[in-house]
């Protein structure tokens, strides 16, 4: 059965439903704990992505993978709990402060010193779409055009959106490097 | 500066590129999975009935909404065209003839506006902005629209307060004898005007010049009064 078959026994059985989960669930899951490094909260908004999904597969026309589509979900779902912590007023205080100088210098090589709990929490400041864009990027390996679809925007508007967000990325690392 | 920028951006991918992502062990996944794999044994048929649900409200919100569409679509024709209509053959006649018309008494049909003026029918081409005069042809009147149109000038002010010259007491001619009764049709619009001639004697004689003229002998003249019967008024 080809993946287009599969999504239209979906809409009716739970088996099928469950066949996706299956093909889909280590990816969908690892690409939001690289966004929250968080494991409960992963799972949880796991689930919300793969529940929305199940809501909304009608809507899916099959234009793109499918995987496309669930990150796309995925991402939602990450930026919606953001902005409620946000509204919440909870999710700056939390990553407002951090004692660690992680930036790197010119003569230090960074594969010794850098790993992706200090990068995470200098993403963690970037906008939501920023931070989708570097993660997509740089840990799923998405090209622009890809990353462009699952964000929803053109390449063009990806790409100025990617090299916005390392350069505030890098701003954001040489304010804390300056304050050491 | 560009090249300062293009080197800093460099460095941070290649720093970005060296970072490695957190691994998780694929039995830690697995476990995640059957935990959601329950909630979906809980969850799937709620959230297909919903989605049936939505999709049939979405069908029926859409149908709701060409019926609108088609309402007001239908709406427009009815009541906006004719109004631009009647505003395009006001500006037109104001143009071209110099005289100045009220948008009620436009008459559209057929897609031309048309005007009643001066006892003559102007006929106007919005789109091709060509004016047509036309006589009005004579005709003889239903014996309804005479009765119609003798009640309608027996009420009215004109009849009942009738001045011959300025200065004069009115009198009141409503219910003198009827004289004629003739009919104008304009071919275009199709419209009807009747005249109705009333019989009266003018004030000066009855009141001081000849007193000693016995009634039956008084000087009878005549008065046309113009009625619409459709707009039940007398034409000024």
């Amino acid at each position: 059965m080809d993946e287009k078959e599969l999504i239209q026994k979906a809409l009716k059985d739970r088996e099928s439903f469950s066949e996706i989960v299956s093909l889909y669930y280590k990816e969908i899951f690892k690409y939001i704990y690289r966004r929250t490094l968080d494991k409960e909260l992963s799972k949880d908004l796991t689930q919300e992505t793969f529940l929305r999904a199940l809501k909304y597969l009608g809507s899916f026309r099959g234009t793109s993978p499918f995987v496309f589509w669930l990150l796309r979900i995925a991402m939602n779902v990450i930026n919606d709990h953001y902005r409620k912590e946000i509204n919440e007023n909870t999710f700056l205080k939390t990553n407002k402060n951090t004692n660690k100088n992680i930036y790197y210098t010119e003569q230090d090589s960074p594969e010794d010193q850098i790993d992706y709990e200090f990068v995470h929490k200098y993403m963690s400041k970037l906008s939501l779409r920023e931070q989708a864009v570097i993660t997509l990027i740089f840990f799923e390996h998405k090209n622009i055009k890809d990353a462009a679809f699952i964000i929803g925007k053109t390449a063009n508007a990806t790409r100025r959106l990617y090299y916005r967000a390392l350069t505030d990325l890098r701003k954001k690392m040489e304010k804390n490097c300056n304050n050491f | 500066m560009r090249r300062k920028n293009k080197e800093e951006t460099e460095k941070i991918e290649n720093m970005l590129r060296s970072v490695k992502p957190p691994e998780l062990t694929d039995e830690e996944i697995e476990s995640y999975k059957e935990d959601f794999n329950r909630v979906l044994l809980e969850k799937f048929s709620d959230i297909t009935l919903q989605r049936d649900r939505r999709r049939v409200l979405r069908v029926k919100l859409a149908y709701g909404l060409a019926i609108f569409a088609l309402v007001f679509t239908l709406f427009s024709f009815m009541y906006v065209k004719p109004y631009l209509i009647r505003v395009a053959t006001a500006r037109i006649i104001n143009e071209q003839l110099r005289v100045n018309i009220a948008l009620k008494d436009v008459i559209v049909k057929d897609g031309v506006g048309i005007v009643i003026y001066n006892y003559q029918e102007v006929v106007v081409n919005v789109s091709s902005e060509k004016v047509e005069v036309s006589q009005p042809i004579e005709y003889e009147p239903s014996d309804k629209e005479r009765e119609q149109a003798i009640e309608i000038v027996r009420s009215s002010k004109e009849a009942k307060y009738f001045v011959t010259k300025e200065g004069e007491a009115p009198q009141d001619i409503s219910k003198n004898d009827v004289v004629s009764i003739e009919g104008l049709m304009f071919p275009n619009s199709g419209k009807k005007l009747v005249e109705v001639s009333l019989a009266y004697t003018p004030t000066s004689y009855r009141d001081s010049l000849l007193p000693s003229i016995p009634h039956s002998q008084l000087p009878l003249m005549t008065v046309k009064f113009t009625v619409d019967i459709e707009k039940g008024e007398i034409q000024p």
